[in-house]
């Protein structure tokens, strides 16, 4: 599937169930940027959580991986910005230390 | 890792809960001031909550247990991702925990409450259409939502999928109740993009994370997905000429990944044998002095291996394979 298709995906047949919504349609992915630098591009399996970290009233994206290592990026006036590691009360970074 | 931002423990600050690849559930407590260390979850009988497959940080080994599979048996599928949600409406949350292996979704009930959790140790499989929710491509991580803005938590969850099959964000309608739900047959909601005509980075292509969100602020649901996209960037028209030395090249780099494989197998093999009967404090002496008698032949066969395969991208661009993540708009 490219793009293109994406950006027009079929109607998906419902299940059955009598109480399925219309099939959603999505436009074409836009990729993630924070301060010039793809968000993610430096873990491994990237998996975003939306979360107003510094309490400004927007939602910024937490980023875990598969090391268990957690960044995040701020959304800031003029969009994403650089991602940085999400630290706990001691100052150091909040790290699920996977393997 | 699977996670969430969830008031966990019912204090009014959100709690950072996850699992990872040893198998259960980690929150990482919330306050006014930050953010904790992560800390195990545990059930009611005081044992850590697990699905089967774990990583025993006391042995130091993979172990499995049955104790809290349906069917008290055995098995080797671990939790990777976890979400706590009121499933029964009794005003804590319980526990979803989605699996690497064999892509299974179970439920782990709070008896108690959410400032005094008392989980049951026991899981249930969560029905998809009636049957356990099973998916070959593995989940990475499940989200409840009312996708369908009737009111009740829908599931949508993520696949791995792998060289051969795209990963995908699948929807399960929730036709039950508040309290009951009851999810149907899965549906894709995305596909990841694959393809040799996919020519730059398009979307994700595996291992999709997906967070289901209203991130523009016009009050539908859309998606963040992180993954790894692949592609294959154009390359130039080769010349006969081009064409038969990239062929040659192609056969070098053959010769050379099998002998970079044959060195492998004997350093892996020298290895096991220098360990048989090795305590723990004398293992990794053991390690450096197998790599060491080894290291220079597998820098050799690697470099090697480096240079024919450098020299082929100058006629052949390399497929791409990285990690980054994507916001789709919901338009309708």
């Amino acid at each position: 599937m490219n793009a293109l298709s994406l950006l027009l995906l079929p109607a998906m047949a419902s299940v059955g169930d009598g109480v399925s919504p219309p099939a959603p349609e999505f436009a074409a992915p836009v990729q993630l940027v924070g301060g010039g630098t793809p968000l993610g591009s430096r873990k491994m399996y990237p998996s975003p959580a939306a979360h107003d970290v510094d309490g400004d009233g927007k939602l910024d994206l937490v980023l875990g991986d598969l090391p268990g290592r957690i960044t995040w990026s701020r959304r800031g006036v003029d969009g994403m910005e650089k991602e940085q590691p999400f630290e706990k009360t001691d100052g150091t970074q909040l790290n699920f230390s996977n393997w | 890792m699977g996670s969430q931002f969830v008031d966990l423990n019912g204090d009014g600050h959100s709690d950072y809960l996850t699992s990872i690849f040893d198998g259960s559930p980690h929150v990482s407590w919330g306050s006014e001031e930050g953010f904790t260390e992560p800390e195990l979850l545990y059930d009611a009988g005081k044992e850590r909550i697990l699905v089967a497959y774990y990583w025993d940080y006391d042995e130091g080994s993979h172990l499995t247990t049955g104790r809290s599979m349906p069917d008290g048996e055995a098995a080797n599928i671990r939790g990777i991702s976890a979400l706590a949600f009121d499933w029964d409406a009794d005003g804590d949350f319980d526990l979803l925990q989605g699996t690497y292996e064999e892509g299974r979704l179970f439920l782990q009930l709070n008896e108690g409450t959410n400032a005094e959790p008392r989980f049951t140790g026991k899981n249930q499989d969560v029905l998809a259409g009636g049957e356990p929710l099973r998916n070959d491509a593995k989940m990475t991580t499940p989200r409840l939502v009312d996708w369908d803005g009737d009111g009740d938590q829908d599931l949508v969850y993520g696949t791995f999928g792998d060289a051969s099959e795209p990963g995908r964000v699948l929807l399960l309608v929730n036709t039950g109740r508040i309290g009951a739900p009851e999810f149907a047959a899965p549906r894709v909601l995305l596909e990841g993009i694959v393809g040799s005509e996919v020519s730059e980075a398009a979307g994700p292509s595996e291992g999709l994370y997906p967070e289901v969100v209203d991130w523009d602020g016009d009050g539908d649901l859309d998606l963040i997905v992180g993954g790894y996209s692949r592609w294959s960037p154009p390359g130039r028209e080769l010349s006969e000429e081009e064409q038969a030395t990239v062929a040659r090249l192609r056969a070098r780099e053959a010769e050379l990944q099998e002998a970079y494989a044959a060195i492998s197998v004997e350093y892996s093999d020298a290895l096991d044998a220098a360990l048989e009967g090795k305590s723990e404090e004398e293992q990794e002496a053991v390690f450096t002095e197998v790599y060491g008698q080894f290291r220079e032949r597998m820098q050799a066969a690697s470099e090697a291996l480096k240079e024919v395969t450098d020299e082929i991208e100058t006629y052949v661009p390399r497929p791409q394979r990285k990690p980054l993540v994507w916001f789709y708009e919901r338009v309708q």
